[in-house]
C-alpha cells in the first residue's frame, strides 16, 4: 500500500495523464473513474471477450473487473505497469467468473480431427473478429486453458494451480481446445484449406 | 509451420480486438457500481458499532454491579446497624436501673398491751431498710431507726414490753416492681406476722384516705401495740420512707465507641492497592487462535475484590501464508521472492512450496474485571494488549538443483516490532481450588493497526490458565 505518491506529490489533473487520473479515482471522482473506464475499455474488453463465450457474459465481467479497479486502485503500486495490473485483475475476474460458474458449463464431445492443420498463414487470413466467435465457440474448461496458456502465458503447472486441476488435465484440456478449434476453423472457412492444399500441392508436384 | 508460430498468430489476432467505447458502457458500469456500493473492511463497516457496543456493554455492566454492590454494601450496614442496635439494646439491659418514687405512708396505730418479740421487729426492720445491693436504704433511715430505738426503749415505759411493729417489707429488694406489687407484697408478709402474733389489738384511728386505705387495713392486721405511743414518736420530717434519686437517661441510639469506630471503617474503607495487602499469582497460559499457537508465563496481581492486573512473558507462533510457487507469491504481492531474498534464494531455480512463518516474544499487559460467584467460581471480563519484543521471520522452500532433486531452504529474518497494536476482550470463568486457580477465556482480538506479520482485522481464540496463589 502506498499512496505517498498521490497523497505527497502535486499532480495537475490532464486527460493524459494517468496518475492524475488514478489520483482522482482514488478519491472515488465519477468523472476520473469514467476516464479511466474509457481509456482502458477496449484493452479490458478484448482480455474478458476470450475468456468468455459471448458479449454478454464479457460484459459482466468486464464490469466486475472495474469494480474491483475502482475499490483496490489503492493498492496499486505506482512503479509497476497499471495495464499488467489491470490485465491482471480482469483475468482473475474471468478466472473467478469461469469457477462460480464451472458446474452449469457442460463438456461437449466433438469428433476429432483426423489430420489437424496448423497453418498460421490460415489464421492470417481471418480477422480477428472471427478468431475470436472461433475460440468463443469452445467449451469453457477448454478455451479458459487454451487462452490462459497460449495469449497470456501461463504454463500447465500454474494453470492447474490456478484452476485446481491436474497438470495433465491442464495439457489435455489445451490440447482438445487446440484440436477443437482447427476443426472449428476448417469448418466455417473450407475454402481457406482447399487453397492450401492446391497451394501444398503445387510444393508438392515441384 | 509449427506450432508455436500458429499459436502466436492465434495470440496476436486475440491481442489486437479492441471493443469501441459507447456512452452506454459507462451508464451500465454506474448502475453496477451504485448496486455494488464498496463494502469496505470489516472493521470499517462495524469497528464503530463494535467500540460502541462494547463501551455500552461495558457501561452497562459496570452500572450494574455497583448498583448491585451498592445493594449489598446497604443491606450489610443494615444489618449491620441491627446487630449494633441489638448490642446497645442488651449492654442497655444490663446496665438500666429503674428508678422510682414511692411514697409510703404510715400509720400510726393505738395498740394494746401486748408482749412482743422486739429482736425479729428490728431484724425485719434492718433488713427492709436495705436495698438490693445490701446498702442502707437511705442514710435518714438511721435516723428513724435510732429514733424508734429511743422511743420504744423508753425507761418510762417501765416493765411495759411494748414495741411498735413497723412492717415495711423488702422495700429495697423491690424497688424495680410498681408499686402495688409493693402493697402486694406488704399484704403478704402481714398476713405471715399475723400468724406469729396474736392479735390482741384494733385500730383506733384510721384515715379514710383512700390512697392509704389498704395499707391501712392491711397494717391494722398487725400486732403493733401502743398507738398513743407510736403516736408521740417525735418523727423526723426528713425521715420518709422514699428514696429519691435522680432519673438516669439511658440513650438506646447510644452506640460504644467501638461499634462508631467499626462502622466508620467499613464505610470509609477504600480498596488497598499497597503491596502488602495485594495478592500475587504466577501461572502459565496457553493459547489459541486463528492460525496462531502460544505460551505464557504470567503474573497477576489482585488489586482489589474486582480488579486484577496481568503481565509476563508470551511466545507466538503466528501461521503466515504459504505460495506453491515463486510465481504464485510474485501473483499474490506483486513481489519477485528470488529479488527480494536475493542471495539468500536460488535465483535461477524453481522455487516451490514456500512457507511463512512468524514467531514472537511479547509481553502482554492485561486488565480484568472479577465478579464472584458462588462455590470460588468467579466471572472475569479483561482486556489486554500485547508488547512486541521480538518478532522474528522463518521462511520455508524447495528448490531444484542441477541434478533434479528439490531441496530445502530456509531464510531468517527480523521484523519490525508493534506496540500496542492489537485489543483483545475477553470474558471467562474462574474456578479457585485452594491455591491453585484455572481459567478459561474465550477472546476477540481486534488488531489496530496493520503489522508486517498479522493481516487480519478479527481474530477468535481460547486461552487456558492455570495459576498458583502466593502472598496471603
Amino acid at each position: 500500500m502506498n499512496r505517498n505518491l498521490f497523497f505527497n506529490q502535486k499532480i495537475p489533473f490532464s486527460e493524459n495523464n494517468l496518475e492524475s487520473i488514478i489520483k482522482l479515482c482514488l478519491e472515488r471522482n465519477q468523472n476520473a473513474q469514467s476516464l479511466l473506464y474509457k481509456q482502458f475499455f477496449g484493452y479490458s474488453k478484448s482480455v474478458c471477450l476470450r475468456y468468455s463465450s459471448n458479449q454478454e457474459e464479457a460484459k459482466e465481467i468486464l464490469n466486475e473487473g472495474f469494480l474491483k479497479v475502482f475499490n483496490n486502485l489503492d493498492k496499486y503500486l505506482p512503479e509497476l505497469s497499471f495495464k499488467a495490473w489491470l490485465r491482471t485483475i480482469m483475468v482473475n475476474t474471468a478466472l473467478n467468473y469461469y469457477r462460480d460458474n464451472k458446474k452449469y458449463n457442460q463438456e461437449i464431445s466433438f469428433d476429432d480431427v483426423e489430420d489437424p492443420i496448423y497453418d498460421e498463414d490460415i489464421i492470417n487470413k481471418i480477422s480477428a473478429d472471427e478468431i475470436l466467435v472461433l475460440v468463443q465457440k469452445l467449451p469453457p474448461s477448454y478455451r479458459t486453458v487454451f487462452v490462459m496458456h497460449v495469449v497470456d502465458g501461463y504454463n500447465h503447472r500454474e494453470i492447474g494451480e490456478i484452476l485446481e486441476i491436474n497438470e495433465g488435465t491442464s495439457r489435455s484440456n489445451f490440447m482438445k481446445a487446440r484440436v477443437k478449434l482447427q476443426s472449428l476453423v476448417q469448418k466455417e472457412f473450407p475454402h481457406l484449406y482447399k487453397d492450401y492444399h492446391q497451394e501444398t500441392g503445387k510444393h508438392s508436384t515441384k | 509451420m509449427s506450432i508455436d508460430k500458429y499459436n502466436d498468430a492465434i495470440k496476436k489476432k486475440l491481442e489486437s480486438i479492441a471493443p469501441k467505447f459507447e456512452q452506454t458502457d459507462w451508464d451500465e458500469m454506474k448502475s453496477f457500481m451504485a448496486l455494488n456500493v464498496p463494502k469496505g473492511s470489516l472493521w470499517n463497516r462495524y469497528g464503530r458499532f463494535f467500540l460502541y457496543s462494547t463501551g455500552a456493554i461495558l457501561l452497562l455492566s459496570s452500572l450494574f454491579f455497583n448498583l448491585k454492590q451498592n445493594y449489598d454494601n446497604k443491606s450489610l450496614l443494615k444489618a449491620n446497624e441491627l446487630l449494633l442496635k441489638k448490642f446497645d439494646a442488651k449492654q442497655v439491659v444490663k446496665t438500666e436501673k429503674v428508678y422510682q418514687t414511692d411514697t409510703v405512708y404510715l400509720t400510726k396505730y393505738i395498740t394494746k398491751w401486748h408482749t412482743i418479740d422486739n429482736t425479729i421487729a428490728q431484724s425485719n426492720f434492718e433488713e427492709n431498710l436495705k436495698t438490693t445491693d445490701s446498702q442502707p436504704f437511705i442514710t435518714n433511715n438511721k435516723i428513724i431507726e435510732n429514733e424508734t430505738k429511743a422511743v420504744l426503749l423508753s425507761p418510762n415505759r417501765g416493765n411495759q414490753t411494748y414495741q411498735n411493729t413497723v412492717n415495711i417489707n423488702k422495700l429495697g429488694s423491690q424497688n424495680k416492681n410498681n408499686s402495688s406489687k409493693d402493697v402486694e407484697n406488704f399484704q403478704t408478709i402481714s398476713q405471715t406476722r399475723n400468724e406469729t402474733f396474736k392479735q390482741t389489738f384494733e385500730p383506733i384511728n384510721v384515715p379514710k384516705n383512700t390512697a392509704t386505705k389498704e395499707i391501712n387495713e392491711l397494717v391494722s392486721d398487725n400486732k403493733i401495740q401502743n398507738i398513743s405511743e407510736l403516736n408521740s414518736i417525735p418523727f423526723n420530717s426528713n425521715a420518709y420512707l422514699w428514696t429519691k434519686q435522680y432519673p438516669k437517661i439511658n440513650l438506646i441510639t447510644k452506640i460504644p465507641v467501638d461499634a462508631l469506630a467499626q462502622r466508620n471503617h467499613i464505610t470509609i474503607k477504600l480498596p488497598s492497592v499497597s503491596l502488602a495487602n495485594l495478592k500475587y499469582r504466577v501461572g502459565v497460559s496457553f493459547d489459541v487462535g486463528n492460525e496462531q499457537i502460544g505460551g505464557s508465563l504470567l503474573s497477576d496481581v489482585l488489586l482489589s475484590k474486582h480488579w486484577s492486573m496481568n503481565t509476563g512473558l508470551r511466545f507466538l507462533n503466528i501461521t503466515g501464508k504459504s505460495y506453491y510457487t515463486a510465481e504464485q507469491y510474485l501473483f499474490d504481492t506483486k513481489q519477485d521472492f528470488r529479488k527480494l531474498y536475493a542471495p539468500y534464494v536460488p535465483v535461477n531455480d524453481d522455487i516451490i512450496n514456500l512457507d511463512f512463518q512468524n514467531y514472537l516474544l511479547q509481553i502482554p499487559i492485561g486488565i480484568t474485571y472479577r465478579y464472584p460467584l458462588r462455590n470460588d467460581f468467579t466471572l472475569l471480563f479483561s482486556a489486554t494488549t500485547d508488547l512486541d519484543l521480538y518478532v522474528g521471520q522463518y521462511i520455508n522452500f524447495d528448490y531444484k538443483e542441477d541434478n533434479g532433486k528439490f531441496e530445502q531452504g530456509t531464510y531468517e529474518s527480523k521484523l519490525s516490532k508493534s506496540l500496542l497494536y492489537n485489543l483483545e476482550l475477553s470474558a471467562g470463568l474462574e474456578k479457585k481450588y485452594k491455591r491453585m486457580i484455572f481459567q478459561i477465556h474465550p477472546y476477540i482480538s481486534a488488531q489496530l493497526k496493520e503489522t508486517a506479520y498479522k493481516k487480519e482485522e478479527f481474530m477468535l481464540g481460547a486461552k487456558m490458565r492455570f495459576f498458583v496463589n502466593l502472598g496471603k
